[in-house]
């Protein structure tokens, strides 16, 4: 594995989120006082709190699907790229202006003291990692070329076998789930797109870009408990967190070509 | 575009529903005194020595009035209140040396009827001459963060946007309001007004653990409806249903 | 208990053309996703963002035709009540005497006195009626818990409008959409005042002085 010092940082990143869930057991919504204790905690880096939505669409067969939506407590940074959401059921920590892992894993230690400080949790149910990553290339490149000269050719899946055929790949969509060991999942959701694949009017800014063709990697690495749900324990829970980490940006680059990597990622213009 | 001095919103129609929480009768004499409280008959001392009835308004900031939460501080700083036409939209953005106060007598219909702060007449006053029976009127919040911006700056030359303003006054407003609610259902109940303002600041400054309290508390918008509400059940714990 | 969307829509009664003898066809089994709070436009694989997108469409349209129906029905119903009965509830939502009186259209001693017995005009009662109906519509379709801190937090972060404002406004639809949760709150700012980016702009930051207090100060043009 890559120690997290020889990554390469690359000045023009793919990357427009990365997001860290925690899942626990219902809690009901937390009260006004313990928004303030974790407030207190947070409010150095994300000193700003608002109410968000979290909506969900429930479809069951035979009827007519239902939205809901939960009002949660959100605390996001001045700039408005790092948040925190404190849901009934979860945690989660998002940001926009990735860099490093270390600090995203500073931000989501400050987010699980913050959550203990707030009301207890009675344990962890899941734990996900995922780095969404919207990989564009510059106008200057011609129109003939094609993600072959980009990506990895196991994603291109029967593209270029169709292209022998006369048959031009319009759209195509990937998923792979690959088991990491016990309890353990890597799932890679992958494929071109078009517009964006995080909402560009979403709470959070992000890098902007003009909305057009993209390859979408999404490598969303997590846990699940294999036995009994264990007991909170944030200490146990960073630990899991760069386990779920390490393979993620080797993934990554084994999944990008060379030119991608000097004439995109590298490029400062 | 840069930030000038404000109009009260709504149109000239609206200023005075805009502008006055309360006026004359219609004001709670359990309203805790507060910026842009308006009263009459408070003995100054004029220019040439003489001391004198007139009409005031308050204009020490929110945070500055109470040495202890309860009490106001012995003296506070006011504005005399003269008649002044009421100033025309596009006029607000000038006549820096005083703010219009369209309608405060609305019962009149002299020239009494609409006056205006003039802020080239500042005066200390004793706050215990601030008779709650003869205050004119309370401002909305709006009317407030609009006198102190006017205010700021009439003494700086410098323009504070009434919304940057309303952030650091929110919290203040609300607790007003909370011990208003707070001190007319002790009174339903017989208590009298300043016990009933101790108990409620000494309930808005309890310790909730770790140094916070409510009256903290009420500095977050997200917090406030939770402590009304909070405020609500205590009051009819102690004094029964209204 | 929850689950993920890709899961979710795999249930709902197709409306879109799953494929040649599609229903024939068993679905992929769900894959379980790491959720976020920001919205992600890529949905699973197959037919299901096909669906994701009618579904939105859909219910946007529906939504807007029901509140209203909806809302009158509800605020008839709530007409019944007396006076005093509407304004205890508003009371025990949590809301502020001057914001009941902001959003019903009349003055705070308005409000005292209907409180202290008097009784309101017909007009007057049916707005406090509508009032509690636009919250029984929010709370119950989109699950807002505490109605009066939601009506009292800015659409979006350092930009102080509220639902109470666009409520005020008479701008109800606004305030039904962000309810929904679903459409850019920036957008609905546009819809309030398209000038809004620049009438909030500030220069001034707040900060706790040495006394404790809040203040204000020029930000730093760093």
């Amino acid at each position: 594995m890559t120690a997290m010092s020889d990554r390469e940082l690359y000045p023009n990143a793919s990357v427009v989120l990365v997001a860290f869930e925690l899942r626990h057991p219902a809690s009901g919504p937390l009260s006004s006082a313990a928004v303030a204790r974790a407030k207190k905690v947070l409010a150095p880096d994300l000193p700003l709190l608002r109410q968000a939505s979290l909506t969900t669409i429930r479809a069951t067969s035979g009827a007519p699907p239902e939205i809901s939506s939960e009002q949660v407590p959100k605390f996001t940074s001045r700039d408005l790229t790092t948040a925190v959401t404190f849901g009934a059921e979860s945690v989660v920590v998002e940001t926009t202006a990735y860099d490093r892992y270390e600090r995203l894993r500073a931000i989501v230690a400050l987010a699980l003291e913050a959550r203990a400080t707030a009301e207890p949790i009675d344990g962890m149910e899941r734990l996900g990692l995922r780095y969404i990553d919207e990989i564009r290339i510059p106008d200057t490149v011609s129109v003939d070329e094609t993600w072959a000269d980009w990506v990895d050719g196991s994603l291109l899946g029967p593209a270029p076998m169709g292209s022998r055929l006369g048959l031009l790949a319009a759209e195509w969509q990937g998923l792979v789930r690959f088991d990491a060991g016990p309890g353990r999942s890597i799932v890679l959701r992958y494929g071109p797109r078009e517009g964006y694949a995080v909402d560009p009017g979403g709470d959070l800014k992000r890098p902007m870009a003009d909305s057009g063709p993209f390859f979408l990697l999404d490598i969303d690495s997590f846990w699940t408990p294999t036995g009994e749900i264990p007991e909170f324990d944030s200490g146990r829970i960073l630990a899991v967190v760069d386990e779920l980490h390490a393979p993620v940006s080797q993934l990554f680059e084994t999944l990008i070509t060379e030119r991608l990597r000097s004439e995109v990622l590298r490029n400062e213009d | 575009m840069s930030h000038d001095l404000e109009t009260p919103p709504g149109g000239p129609g609206r200023w005075a529903e805009q502008l006055y929480r309360a006026r004359g009768a219609a004001i709670p004499h359990w309203r805790p005194v507060f910026t842009g409280d308006v009263f009459e008959e408070v003995p100054v001392t004029t220019s040439s020595g003489i001391a004198a009835g007139r009409t005031v308004i308050v204009l020490q900031h929110p945070c500055a009035m109470r040495t202890d939460g309860v009490n106001l501080a012995t003296r506070l700083l006011v504005s005399e209140v003269r008649h002044h036409r009421v100033l025309a939209p596009e006029e607000w953005c000038g006549f820096t040396k005083l703010m219009s106060l369209p309608d405060l007598n609305s019962g009149e219909t002299s020239r009494k009827r609409h006056q205006a702060v003039m802020f080239d007449r500042l005066k200390v006053v004793d706050s215990a001459a601030l008779d709650v029976g003869r205050r004119l009127a309370c401002l909305t919040h709006v009317g407030v963060n609009l006198l102190l911006q006017r205010r700021v700056h009439y003494d700086t030359r410098v323009v504070v946007p009434t919304h940057d303003i309303q952030a650091v006054t929110g919290g203040v407003y609300e607790e007003a309001d909370i011990i208003e609610d707070w001190c007319e259902a002790a009174s339903l109940a017989g208590i009298e007004v300043s016990v009933a303002t101790d108990d409620c600041v000494t309930w808005l400054r309890e310790d909730l653990g770790d140094g916070l309290t409510r009256q903290q508390m009420l500095e977050d918008q997200q917090n406030r409806s939770g402590i009304r509400r909070a405020a609500r059940a205590e009051t009819v714990k102690r004094y029964g249903s209204t | 208990m929850r689950t993920d969307l890709a899961t979710m829509l795999m249930l709902a009664e197709p409306r879109v053309d799953v494929g040649t003898v599609g229903s024939e066809v068993a679905p992929a089994p769900a894959v379980s996703s790491t959720r976020t709070a920001t919205r992600i436009l890529t949905a699973d694989v197959g037919w299901n963002r096909d669906l994701a997108r009618l579904l939105h469409r859909d219910f946007d349209d529906l939504h807007q035709r029901s509140h209203e129906v909806e809302w009158r029905t509800l605020a008839a119903d709530r007409a019944r009540s007396s006076t005093a009965a509407l304004l205890d509830e508003l009371a025990a939502m949590g809301f502020a005497w001057r914001d009941v009186a902001r959003l019903v259209g009349v003055s705070v001693p308005a409000v005292q006195k209907w409180r202290r017995g008097e009784g309101a005009t017909g007009e007057n009662r049916a707005r406090l009626a509508r009032l509690l109906a636009a919250c029984d519509l929010i709370s119950e379709h989109y699950l807002v818990e505490d109605l009066a801190t939601w009506f009292e937090v800015p659409l979006v972060v350092g930009v102080p409008v509220t639902p109470l404002d666009l409520y005020a406004a008479e701008h109800v639809d606004l305030v039904f959409e962000h309810a929904i949760g679903n459409v850019d709150p920036e957008r609905l700012l546009g819809a309030f005042d398209p000038d809004w980016r620049e009438h909030y702009r500030s220069e001034f930051e707040v900060f706790r002085a040495e006394d404790g207090a809040l203040s204000l100060r020029p930000r730093d043009q760093r």
